[in-house]
């Protein structure tokens, strides 16, 4: 069982630490080291078969939306209109299940803090929008000043914003680790109606604002490309239903997470101090994950 | 029971990913007297990465690169690709053979998709023996998406003292992005014609 979380949320861990960087503007780990990674984590042949659709499905909703868009821009229509609309959402949604993005924080989070589906929503909700926010305010205030070098100057600024999220994330984590390791040291037996103990509601907004300040790759490039076809006020129209398709990921990475840990609580209620000690394990197990992602993503940023 | 529960409620969020940049690749397989000289790809972008980086560097928005925007294109959105070795993965009879640099970059703009074309130097002689050269392309960050072109995705040239065959495998051995991905790679044997 900790064992299968460990190992799962390792997979979030490395996933999320690759790969949101350009290629274009940045450094790559060699690749004998790359290469020995990969074959410790191997996949399922029918995933990637999977994998392989999913891709095809990825790259023609690209090209279906830039051709809509042009359309557009050659033809006003509300059918139109509503139909971009419609794929940015989708788009935002399939774009959200990759690495970056938060997931594998949310779900570290949530198995940190005793919640409810209502604040897994919230945290989406957050991050989603924040997300495309921050990088809509990037495009905007290059737009309004030097109007050029848009890749190289929203590099820039995300190394930035990434230093300051990941140090937000790393001090929450620790914060939430000690916190939780102090109410196990306070109770020696946690009874079923103490288990809110591991609920810091306060923590929601700041662990939401830290992941989402980042600003998302493919939000920029959607309205730089509305940008140049002079559309700009349908590129953030866009920008706002691809996070709200992002949005609806990141929360429901965060339901299942929460959805998962009752089920598993519930076939452990008979035996309270198996409860007792799944709920300890995944408190501080959670916590110390937030706090390790912060660190290794900290780390990322400096020793390329 | 625990673990499967977990596994499966979890395994969406981790079988799909999103590229942010797609590419079409064409490789043309360029021999000469000696042997293999090397590899000429033609990238061509998806349009909405195009046009971002078009807006950025035909700087007199006339539509098409010169020679001055060209070398911003490189300076700005190529030469780096040093460090992620081209995209490109190639073995030459098993060994891993590291890239040493790229020639005859050109970048064009047609109906709004930008195309790269550049050579890669990749000498193998021929001899009596076989030769087994086999190359993948793909970012293994997965920001870019590369899948071979539709049409003609691959052509040999000045093969006519050779004795070629070729064919696409699933390059297991490439799999990438945790194992996730198996890029289609070329694997083509020559040697020289008796």
């Amino acid at each position: 069982m900790r064992k299968s979380i460990l190992l799962l949320s390792l997979f979030f861990i490395t996933n999320s630490l690759i790969a949101q960087d350009n290629p274009f503007l940045s450094k790559e780990k060699s690749s004998s080291e790359r290469k020995k990674i990969e074959k410790t984590l191997g996949s399922p042949r029918f995933t990637q078969k999977i994998f392989s659709k999913i891709a095809l499905f990825q790259r023609s909703l690209n090209k279906r939306l830039s051709e809509l868009t042009r359309q557009l821009k050659e033809k006003k229509s509300t059918k139109l209109f509503f139909l971009i609309l419609f794929v940015t959402f989708v788009y935002g949604v399939v774009h959200a299940l990759g690495p970056g993005h938060g997931k594998t924080l949310t779900f570290s989070y949530f198995l940190s803090q005793e919640t409810t589906i209502k604040k897994g929503i919230t945290v989406g909700l957050i991050i989603g929008f924040l997300h495309a926010a921050s990088a809509l305010t990037l495009v905007l205030i290059l737009y309004f000043t030097v109007k050029k070098a848009y890749f190289n100057n929203i590099e820039n600024a995300s190394r930035a914003i990434k230093i300051i999220s990941y140090s937000l994330i790393t001090c929450l984590g620790l914060f939430l680790l000690i916190k939780n390791l102090y109410q196990i040291k306070m109770r020696k037996n946690i009874e079923k109606k103490e288990l809110q103990s591991f609920n810091d509601s306060k923590s929601i907004i700041p662990f939401s604002v830290a992941v989402g300040l980042i600003p998302c790759p493919g939000t920029t490039i959607i309205l730089l490309f509305s940008l140049s076809l002079g559309i700009l006020k349908i590129g953030i129209i866009s920008t706002f239903f691809m996070a709200l398709g992002m949005a609806t990921t990141i929360s429901s990475a965060g339901i299942l997470t929460i959805f998962a840990k009752d089920n598993i609580k519930k076939i452990l209620s008979k035996k309270d101090n198996l409860l007792s000690l799944f709920q300890r394990t995944v408190s501080v197990l959670g916590a110390f994950f937030i706090f390790t992602i912060g660190i290794l993503l900290l780390l990322g940023v400096y020793v390329k | 029971m625990f673990n499967t529960f977990i596994i499966t409620s979890f395994t969406p969020f981790f079988l799909i990913a999103h590229p942010h940049v797609f590419i079409d690749n064409k490789i043309s397989v360029i021999f000469d007297d000696k042997g293999l000289a090397g590899f000429k790809h033609e990238w061509t972008f998806d349009e909405m990465f195009s046009s971002a980086i078009t807006q950025e560097f035909d700087l007199n928005a006339d539509g098409k690169f010169d020679n001055e925007e060209i070398k911003e294109v490189v300076k700005g959105a190529f030469s780096n690709l040093k460090d992620h070795n081209y995209f490109t993965d190639i073995t030459i009879n098993g060994s891993e053979f590291k890239i040493k640099e790229f020639g005859d970059f050109h970048a064009v703009i047609d109906s709004g998709l930008m195309i790269y074309y550049f050579f890669l130097p990749c000498e193998v002689p021929a001899t009596a023996d076989n030769q087994e050269v086999k190359i993948a392309v793909y970012d293994p960050t997965y920001f870019v998406q590369i899948l071979w072109a539709s049409e003609d995705p691959y052509s040999f040239r000045d093969t006519s003292n050779l004795k070629l065959s070729y064919e696409i495998i699933e390059d297991e051995e490439n799999s990438y992005y945790y194992g996730q991905i198996i890029p289609e790679a070329l694997k083509v044997k020559f040697r020289k014609n008796p």
